[in-house]
Parts: structure tokens; C-alpha cells; sequence
């Protein structure tokens, strides 16, 4: 039953974007107009990959970019910008939109909406070698109220941790990825919590035979990110969501993805439908 | 080393940014340290209150908490500065303060007879201050500003949270992309450390020509 009222609410969303692409949104119409759209990257690979000169490249900011062509926008202008700053940027029109693995989370579609998934993958532990507190959920972190763990805060990581059961005091914050896993070789912390692709090129960066990966963590849904638009931008993200269907229909989605890691057929099945509550 | 020092370009971009801000913030405090200083020395009442509500807003409070609030909470009440903008204003407005008291602190210090003196000869309020007790209260503020200006180059670090690519973040982003930690860090610190010697080597500069002719220890203890 579930499944049929999301396939007619999907096809009336489709229906409406349908109609709003011959009146063009305000939004989409200034974006042409200008020829670029300033998008907010936060500085995670594989999500997105800053050249040594700053041009910003990566999953994220790659399809963000196939997508506003299509729609007729012919320049991304990155903005790199702390995770932190995100929400706030949109929310007081700093960029047109947001992209790079911010998820899809109930408590910041209040603030924020997003497009259709683009990004989705497993999550991951990084531990010392031969995973001597043997963590492999989250639930075997908060059984030992000794061990440490570190994640960003905010981050959907520390949510999945308070929700099973790993007591607030056992969390240290890192400021970017690199500090946590600093943290973890100093002993400072046990283990390391990120997104699964986050964690692997962090992990193949450092190079350090110390340290172990340990994916997928079972118990916690697969983390799907998208693009993120300001409340007032639903005309826009509709748009947005067509082109994006167009780009995976033609197969050129998993072209732009599939190099980085990612996986084409993980956002199949997903949609900010289910992921926000009352869909929004 | 190499893999960091490849990033030369936006470490080239991140330390223009850093130097644009710090000047530009510098030459807002300086403006604002007069304006809000000497207001503080007014005879009137409601000027002083307005300097001290000012002096205690901007001292009182984080400059990383005014920074957010001045990109991200104005333009909901339809007040817009670009990064940069908010960035030297906070800055500037921050650094203002403290330096409007190193301005009272320099004006006081000169002494009582000059003021009297430059009344005798019937000079204006404006003429006393412009020709007799200000050139006198300068070399008395230069050190203590030569030090505030060193806070403010560092203080250029927080500006990254407002979307302002400065060196720190810069550094930051080094970081994320090559996982390296402390080469991008020791080159930053080196960065800093000459732009601050470079600013420290102007200050001196700066406080030998205003003290030329004049002994700073008599105008300041008289």
C-alpha cells in the first residue's frame, strides 16, 4: 500500500514538475540569466575533491554540474565552506544550492529541502588494527562505557551513536576528518566514525598499517545525501529533480559517480520522500 | 612536503586573503578606535554612554559569534554584505574596541598643563586636540596598536566560518584532501610569522616617525 501512494505521489510530483518546466521558476530563471549558480562544497573526498590550483571537482559537485547543465545553467561556481556553515548559507540565500554528502536527515529537511538522493553509501569504523575492542556496530561501542569514539558534530554519525545507546560523554568531536583520524593513531580515541567512502580514502590517504577499516556497520540505514535548497526554492527543486532523473535515465549519472566509488544503484530505490517526514 | 607545497596556488590565494582582511580591518579599528575613543572623553553625556554601549558590545562578545552574525543573521532582516565585507567589519569593529581604549588611555596620559596651555593661547576644542594633544598621545598608542594589529592577523583565522577562504582555511582544506597534518600547519605558521614580522617591522617604522623630535617618556609621564 505503502509503495503505490509513493509511486502516485511520485508521479504527481512529476506531473507538477512537469508543468512548472514550461513556466520556468524565478530562481532557475535568474541562475540562466547570471549563467552560473553558486553551489556550497564542503571539503570531504570523495564527495568533493579540490585540485591543487582550487578547482573543485568530485562526486558531488560533479553531478551538481551535469545536472545545471541540463537545465541550462552553464557555470558552477564552488563555494567551499565548513559543514557548519551549510544550512546557514541557504537558509540566508548565501549560495543557490548545497551539495557534497550532506544527508538526508528529518531534522534539517525543518530548515532545508532537498532533491532526490544523488549520493548514497554504507558507513564505516576506523579502528586500530586487528580491532582489539572488536566494534563492529554501534551497540559494542556503548556495551563499554571505557571506550572513546570520535565523529563530527552534527554529523549523522553522532546521532546513530546517541540512538544506540553510546553515552554522550564517550563522543570527541573532531573539527575535519584528518584530526579524528590523528586522534585514533594517538590512542586519544578507539574508534573513528564516518560515511564509508569518507573513511576508505581517508584511511588509503594516511597510509598508516595501524589502523583498520571496518565496513559496512550493520544496524544503521545506508545515508543517502542530495542537493539542498533554500524552503522558498520548491519550484526549483523540482526542476532540479528532473534533470537529475534525465541524467540517471541516460546512464551518464553512474559514469560521473562510479569513478569515485559510489554506486549508481544505491540511490534507486531512495527518495527525500521517505527520508524527510510529511515529504517535504 | 611537496604534496603540500603543490597546492601553492590557493596557498597564494588563502595568504592575499589573509593580508587583504587584516589591512582593511586594521584601517576600519583604527577609524572606529578614534571615533569610539575620543567619544569616551566627550563632554556630553549621551555621546559616552553610546561609546560604552559600544565599547562593551564589541569587547563583550566573541568576535567568531559577531562574524556568523553579521553574514548569516543580518541578511534574514535584509541587511547583505558579501564574506569579505562582514569579515572586515567584524574585525574592524571587534578590534575598534579594544583600541578606542588604547586612544583614551594615550589622551589621558598627556598632560594636564598641555591642555591648559593650548587654552591659554585660546585655542578651539578642535585646534587643541588637532595640533597639541593628539600628536603628543600618538607615539604613546603605537606600541599597544603595533600589538593589536598582530591580534587582528590572527584573528583573520575565525573569518574561514563565514565562507572566506583565508590561509587557516586554506590549510584546512590541504588537509582534508592529502591527509597530511603537519606540513600544511608548518607552512601556514611560517607564512604567519613573516606577514607578522613584516607588520611588527612597519609598526616601528611607523612609531619612529612620529616620535622624531619628541621624547616619549616626557609626553607620556609628565
Amino acid at each position: 500500500m505503502k509503495k503505490i501512494i509513493l509511486f502516485f505521489a511520485s508521479f504527481l510530483i512529476l506531473l507538477v514538475s512537469a508543468k512548472s518546466s514550461f513556466a520556468e521558476s524565478d530562481t532557475l530563471k535568474r541562475l540562466k540569466k547570471q549563467g552560473y549558480a553558486v553551489v556550497a562544497v564542503a571539503n570531504e573526498p570523495p564527495y568533493s575533491d579540490i585540485k591543487s590550483d582550487g578547482y573543485v571537482t568530485g562526486a558531488a559537485p560533479d553531478v551538481a554540474r551535469a545536472v545545471l547543465t541540463i537545465l541550462g545553467v552553464e557555470e558552477l561556481k564552488a563555494e567551499v565552506i565548513m559543514y557548519g556553515a551549510m544550512i546557514p548559507a541557504l537558509q540566508a540565500k548565501r549560495v543557490d544550492m548545497a551539495t557534497s554528502g550532506l544527508y538526508i536527515k528529518p531534522d534539517r529537511c525543518e530548515s532545508i529541502i532537498y532533491s532526490e538522493p544523488d549520493l548514497c553509501g554504507a558507513e564505516a569504523f576506523a579502528v586500530p588494527a586487528g580491532n582489539p575492542n572488536n566494534l563492529l556496530t554501534y551497540e559494542d561501542i556503548g556495551a563499554n562505557p571505557d571506550l572513546k569514539m570520535t565523529t563530527c558534530a552534527g554529523c549523522a554519525e553522532e546521532k546513530y551513536a546517541l540512538e544506540r545507546g553510546v553515552n554522550a560523554n564517550q563522543i570527541v568531536y573532531f573539527d575535519t576528518p584528518p584530526s579524528g583520524i590523528k586522534m585514533l593513531q594517538q590512542g586519544r580515541v578507539d574508534v573513528f566514525a564516518l560515511s564509508g567512502l569518507g573513511t576508505q580514502d581517508l584511511l588509503q590517504k594516511t597510509n598508516d598499517p595501524n589502523l583498520e577499516l571496518i565496513m559496512p556497520i550493520s544496524g544503521v540505514p545506508i545515508g543517502c545525501a542530495g542537493a539542498a535548497f533554500n524552503m522558498n526554492d520548491i519550484e526549483f527543486r523540482a526542476e532540479y529533480n528532473m534533470a537529475l532523473a534525465k541524467l540517471k535515465a541516460t546512464g551518464e549519472f553512474a559514469a560521473i559517480i562510479e569513478p569515485y566509488g559510489f554506486s549508481a544503484e544505491a540511490t534507486a530505490g531512495e527518495s527525500y520522500l521517505t527520508r524527510c517526514p510529511d515529504g517535504k | 612536503m611537496n604534496q603540500v607545497l603543490s597546492f601553492y596556488p590557493i596557498l597564494i590565494d588563502g595568504t592575499i586573503t589573509t593580508i587583504i582582511l587584516t589591512i582593511l580591518g586594521a584601517i576600519l579599528a583604527l577609524v572606529i578606535s578614534f571615533i569610539v575613543g575620543l567619544a569616551r572623553i566627550s563632554t556630553f553625556t549621551s555621546i559616552r554612554v553610546l561609546a560604552i554601549v559600544y565599547l562593551e558590545f564589541f569587547r563583550g562578545s566573541s568576535a567568531l559569534v559577531q562574524m556568523f552574525f553579521i553574514y548569516f543573521v543580518l541578511p534574514m532582516w535584509g541587511i547583505y554584505f558579501d564574506a569579505l565585507t562582514a569579515g572586515v567589519i567584524a574585525c574592524g569593529c571587534n578590534v575598534g574596541a579594544y583600541g578606542s581604549e588604547v586612544v583614551r588611555g594615550a589622551v589621558l596620559a598627556v598632560g594636564k598643563e598641555q591642555h591648559e596651555a593650548s587654552k591659554a593661547l585660546n585655542y578651539s576644542n578642535y585646534k587643541r586636540y588637532r595640533y597639541v594633544i593628539i600628536p603628543q598621545a600618538i607615539p604613546i598608542m603605537i606600541p599597544t596598536f603595533g600589538n593589536l594589529l598582530i591580534e587582528l592577523l590572527k584573528l583573520t583565522a575565525v573569518a574561514s566560518l563565514i565562507t572566506i577562504s583565508d590561509l587557516t582555511f586554506m590549510a584546512h582544506i590541504i588537509r582534508v584532501q592529502t591527509a597530511l597534518t603537519l606540513e600544511p600547519f608548518l607552512v601556514i605558521l611560517v607564512i604567519y610569522f613573516i606577514i607578522a614580522s613584516v607588520l611588527v617591522k612597519i609598526v616601528d617604522l611607523i612609531a619612529k616617525k612620529f616620535s622624531k623630535g619628541r621624547n616619549i617618556m616626557i609626553a607620556g609621564e609628565n
